[in-house]
């Protein structure tokens, strides 16, 4: 054989064999890839599911009522601690821990795998810095649910547990959308298999972020309409309460607060009780508020006019069936309107047989009573309007001043609504936008035409009516100087189904209205239940009913703020990271104030009236939602008592709170006197006294000044024929 | 010592395939020791050090006088089996075999010096004038200096190294003239047997065996014998293994089918796939291999280095590495051409055959066409005495090849 044939073989079967060695690789490479990779993906590491980013509820001025952000936590594995005095040296130096007490611990816990270090932390880059310095420490990221507003909006918003679980509000009836799909993380282990969180981590398959919900509340008016209705609830002491803003003309629903409301930073206040909106749930005796339906029904039916006189029988009547129908403000013989004003019981009794029970019934039906107003929260109510064929004998004259059915407040808002309207009845519009996660709109809400319930002439003067009621009745303490508020206060006995009768003690105070009376352009319900002491929805709601609208009237800037806002959402370019800012020396209520605000979380510590430091220190860059601890100085210097003169019971408050002195209020009103007198040293705790009149102060004259203008039209019967015509085209 | 020959005919071509694997190996092993836990191992200085070292023993074979070894290949080779003997009785044990003699901190495998004995012995046998490997008494004579290493190896027990003897002596008698059928009959009962649990390239094998008696014009009579026999090896061998004891068939079993056993040699296998299957075309990328990271690979240093550069690297790694072996071993064929003494050019189809069939058999085992054998990969793997027999047998050949236009 020839070297070269010799070669040809050899080479020959080098060749064949490589081939195969390469066929094979290409096989195992690339035509087998995805399995072998799958193998590796299962066998390096667990598969855990990874929760979807839920969500943001965002309000119409740009505000997020509720977000999701990733809270990073830290654990350790003492097992593997190679350095202990190390490590809590860092931690130390990070003031996440106390060097002894955690070395203390990691000797006592050497055998375990995990120990908390701390959870709800902390400094992202202290995280990032002390991982990759001690592998025994082990970061986990933990999705946070934050909710800014707080208590403000907790009912509205609901809440989301630990668990994930919706409970409430909006969380619960757009769960769906905010959810998100979850994913999949891989966390990797080795071989051996001994580390507790797995070496490194990856993510498998991407969650699908939730979608967006854009509210048409105004975070804004939320807040004020919190703020003024649970300083309300505080000193009449009621058991709970509700207030409702909205745009008469879209149905837009401004503001939802309900109390007590859940605290989201503290879940043992997430009780049932303190997440439903009561708004929507409850369904209550609606009182003298409900007398536009039979003033509706007889003007809308030709039955009735304005000024028309009726016999008020001096304030007692005889109905078959019970007791007499009694009025606390007895009148004689008054005009239609002043049968509204004075909510006279008999006169409105009166005024529902002219249309008789099938009209008075039909209009109860076209306010929306009975039905539920479908504004989107979880269990809302729909109240109870019996059909006239189960009435009794004194029935027509009991509903006409709302004993014997039962409501919702957000029926009440869109009835009154309906009023402000030129008589159209619209769908309550709180939702205005679902947009997916990144910030396309998936579904706008419009607002939306229920039905015509009165002809707009009716309308209008209903809005007269309505206005005498603040001018010259039971409202007054509800006109915001200057703006003409038009409304009807209610006080309803509440109903004792153990007793079989209308309670003593127990009474509803609520107050509905709307302003400018002539142009409305918001509505507010104000229900306060069971105030302890006054009881009037006159004095009880109406004037939280004019703080409301008072610090919301700046903000009604008519047209649709909704248009002007971007997608919510952090800025990707921005830095997200939130300052610590200085609370040294302040309250506690203003500390947790000014700390929510800068987005971050108060947590409090130590006995004390005054925030002494805070950790970490001001100025420092923390992610939203990471908590700063507030220290509290047991031993706070005293401080000076502030002038209070001519004050609201808010604002005089607040700076009698702020010095830690606890107020002893008298009266309603405004400020005329106050003891210890201004700058005169006081320590917290200690107590001190306020006085208020609504009768001696400016506020009071000027307000006096216009209803004697207004009294004065209505004497001239001006206002009454002006009613009868129809301003303005209806339906825009 | 003639150093102006190293200057005109030093084969570069020759060195430098080895000189990139050895460089690539130094990096894949710097990989291999990095884990994600933190822990880099020794093993990283050690091969280096290895590597230095190795090249002092390249640096004698590579100038060492030919001459040298061609009168002193008997007693090379007697001295190599004796060594052999004395590990059966005195070696040091490890992975269940008597391979390594320990002196300190040094092992030394006797097995590696036997390999280099028996390619020098082979070679001066066969480049005898008056041996002619067509006749009965030269082939038994060459037969028997195969086997006598081979059956000691065996008794160690350490079969991918005993394959090795076989493997390097077969292209070296189809170099010396052997006729080819005779030596297709010689491997043939080893490849039946290898084949037993593969019936797909068991019949192929019978196809391949039919064109060899074809082409060398043998009679049906002798061919129809030849397929009875494999049949009744084929049929017959896993009926006798039925026979033994279950621990026995066992090994057996894993040694024919590494899946069948995933916690022990299948386990390994299976890894190495999944880490050279995840690799893909162009790899993780170098230092990123996850299976390698994770530990998840056996002895992924030394035995299984080809799985860690097929995980980083991906098929493109796969490929310029075996690109790089046939170019090494194609040139060794291409001077053993041009080679004009027989005893050198024998030497270079020996030492040709001896890498070839370590890297073949190694990437085949990775990727699990082939048993786990142990068998590591030349210039890749760790060093040791494996890395010294390669630089020692790269050096031989530069020197043969430096020689090759003397007689």
């Amino acid at each position: 054989m020839r070297p070269s044939a010799r070669f040809g073989i050899l080479s020959g079967f080098i060749a064949v064999l490589w081939i195969v060695v390469v066929a094979r690789a290409f096989q195992v490479q690339v035509i087998e890839h995805d399995h072998w990779e799958s193998c590796a993906i299962q066998r390096q590491g667990d598969i855990r599911p990874l929760a979807a980013n839920r969500g943001e509820i965002a309000t119409s001025d740009g505000a997020i009522l509720a977000e999701t952000v990733s809270n990073r936590s830290l654990a350790v594995d003492p097992k593997i601690s190679k350095d202990p005095e190390a490590l809590a040296q860092a931690l130390a130096a990070h003031g996440i821990v106390d060097e002894k007490v955690f070395l203390a611990q990691m000797k006592k816990q050497s055998d375990r795998r995990f120990v908390w270090v701390d959870r709800g932390l902390v400094d992202e880059a202290a995280v990032d810095e002390l991982t990759a310095q001690f592998p025994e420490l082990i970061a986990q990221t933990e999705a946070k649910r934050l909710y800014r507003r707080g208590e403000a909006a907790s009912p509205l918003v609901g809440l989301v547990n630990r668990e994930e679980e919706a409970l409430g509000g909006l969380e619960v009836m757009f769960d769906q959308h905010l959810r998100g799909t979850g994913g999949k993380l891989v966390e990797v282990s080795d071989r051996y298999n001994d580390h507790f969180q797995g070496l490194e981590t990856y993510v498998l398959e991407q969650p699908e972020p939730g979608g967006d919900l854009v509210l048409a509340i105004d975070s804004r008016m939320q807040e004020i309409a919190y703020a003024h209705l649970s300083e309300a609830m505080d000193q009449q002491e009621a058991s709970s309460g509700f207030a409702v803003v909205t745009r008469p003309q879209t149905g837009e629903v401004l503001a939802l607060v309900s109390l007590p409301s859940a605290d989201p930073l503290d879940p043992s206040t997430w009780a049932a009780e303190s997440l439903k909106m009561r708004a929507a749930t409850d369904v209550f005796e609606p009182g003298s508020v409900y007398k536009i339906v039979p003033f509706s029904a007889a003007l809308e039916a030709g039955r009735l006019s304005a000024a028309e006189l009726i016999d008020c029988m001096d304030g007692e009547r005889e109905v078959p069936g019970g007791r007499p129908i009694r009025d606390d403000h007895p009148c004689a013989v008054v005009p239609a309107w002043e049968v509204m004003a004075q909510s006279s019981n008999i006169g409105a009794g009166l005024i529902a047989e002219r249309v008789g029970a099938e009209g008075f019934y039909r209009m109860e039906r076209a306010f929306g009573f009975g039905l539920s107003s479908e504004v989107g929260l979880p269990g809302e109510g729909r109240g109870r309007i019996p059909e006239p064929s189960a009435w009794s004998l004194r029935s027509l004259v009991t509903m006409a001043f709302g004993q014997e059915v039962s409501c919702t407040g957000i029926q009440l808002a869109m009835s009154y609504g309906a009023i402000a309207n030129e008589g159209l009845l619209m769908s309550p519009l709180l939702v205005r936008e679902l947009r997916d996660a990144s910030g396309n709109v998936m579904e706008r809400r419009e607002p939306a035409v229920v039905r015509r319930v009165l002809r707009p002439a009716v309308a209008a003067a209903m809005r007269t009516i309505l206005r005498g009621v603040v001018t010259e009745g039971t409202g007054s303490a509800a006109e915001v100087e200057g703006y003409g508020v038009a409304g009807k206060t209610g006080t309803a006995q509440k109903y004792v189904k153990e007793l079989g009768r209308y309670s003593k003690e127990s009474y509803v105070a609520s107050f509905v209205g709307f302003a400018p009376w002539d142009d409305p352009e918001v509505l507010c319900v104000v229900v306060l239940d069971e105030p302890r002491g006054d009881i009037y929805g006159g004095s009880v709601a109406a004037p939280v009913f004019r703080q409301i609208l008072a610090d919301v009237r700046p903000l009604l800037g008519g047209g649709e703020v909704l248009a002007s806002i971007t997608a919510p959402g952090p800025d990707p370019n921005g830095d997200s990271h939130r300052a610590v800012p200085e609370a040294r020396g302040l309250t506690a209520p203003s500390a947790r104030r000014v700390v929510l605000e800068s987005e971050l979380l108060p947590r409090f510590e130590g006995e004390g009236d005054r925030v002494l430091a805070t950790r970490p220190p001001a100025g420092t860059r923390l992610l939203p939602g990471s908590v700063v601890t507030l220290e509290m100085d047991p031993a706070a210097e005293a401080g000076r008592m502030p002038d209070l003169a001519g004050l609201s019971l808010r604002d005089a408050w607040l700076r009698v709170d702020a010095v830690g002195a606890v107020p002893e209020v008298v009266g309603a009103g405004w400020v005329i006197a106050q003891s210890p007198k201004a700058g005169t040293l006081i320590r917290p705790g200690e107590s001190c006294r306020i006085e208020l009149s609504a009768k001696d102060c400016r506020a009071w004259k000027e307000f006096q000044a216009v209803e004697e203008r207004f009294a004065g039209e209505f004497a001239s019967g001006a206002l009454l024929r002006e009613s009868q015509t129809p301003r303005r085209v209806a339906g825009r | 010592m003639n150093l102006r020959v190293y200057r005109k005919h030093n084969d570069w071509a020759l060195l430098f395939p080895a000189m990139f694997l050895l460089v690539l190996g130094v990096l894949a092993i710097y990989s291999a020791t990095r884990l994600a836990t933190g822990d880099a191992d020794i093993y990283f200085e050690r091969h280096l050090i290895y590597l230095g070292m190795g090249m002092g023993v390249f640096g004698v074979f590579f100038f060492m006088p030919l001459r040298l070894w061609e009168d002193s290949a008997y007693i090379v080779f007697a001295f190599s089996l004796i060594l052999l003997i004395v590990v059966l009785f005195f070696g040091v044990q490890t992975y269940g075999a008597q391979r390594w003699f320990a002196v300190g901190p040094f092992r030394f495998q006797p097995s590696e010096f036997a390999k280099l004995a028996l390619i020098v012995v082979l070679a001066r046998y066969i480049s005898g004038k008056r041996v002619d490997l067509s006749r009965g008494g030269p082939i038994v004579l060459t037969l028997g200096l195969v086997l006598l290493p081979t059956a000691l190896v065996l008794q160690q027990p350490d079969l991918g190294t005993a394959g090795a003897f076989p493997a390097l002596a077969l292209p070296m008698l189809i170099w010396g003239g052997m006729p080819r059928i005779l030596l297709f009959v010689l491997v043939s009962p080893m490849i039946g047997l290898m084949l037993i649990y593969n019936l797909w390239l068991w019949i192929v094998f019978l196809l391949v065996a039919v064109v060899a008696f074809r082409v060398s014009r043998l009679s049906n009579l002798l061919l129809g014998l030849f397929i009875a026999c494999q049949v009744v090896l084929h049929f017959g061998a896993p009926r006798f293994i039925a026979t033994l004891h279950p621990y026995q068939q066992a090994r057996i079993q894993t040694f024919f089918d590494p899946g069948s056993d995933p916690s022990g040699s299948g386990w390994q296998v299976l890894q190495s796939r999944i880490a050279i299957g995840s690799g893909e075309l162009f790899g993780k990328g170098y230092l990123e291999g996850s299976q390698k990271a994770l530990a998840f690979l056996p002895m992924q240093h030394n035995d299984f280095i080809f799985s860690v550069i097929g995980e980083e690297l991906g098929f493109f790694g796969t490929v310029l590495v075996v690109l790089a072996f046939v170019a090494l071993v194609l040139r060794a064929l291409r001077l053993a051409v041009q080679c004009r003494s027989a005893f050198g050019s024998l030497l270079l189809v020996g030492v040709g055959g001896l890498i070839f069939y370590h890297a073949a058999v190694n990437m085949a085992m990775t990727m699990g066409l082939f048993p786990v054998t142990g068998l590591p990969l030349p210039f890749l793997s760790y060093g040791g005495s494996f890395l010294w027999t390669m630089l020692a047998a790269i050096g031989l050949m530069g020197n043969v090849a430096a020689h090759r236009y003397e007689y």
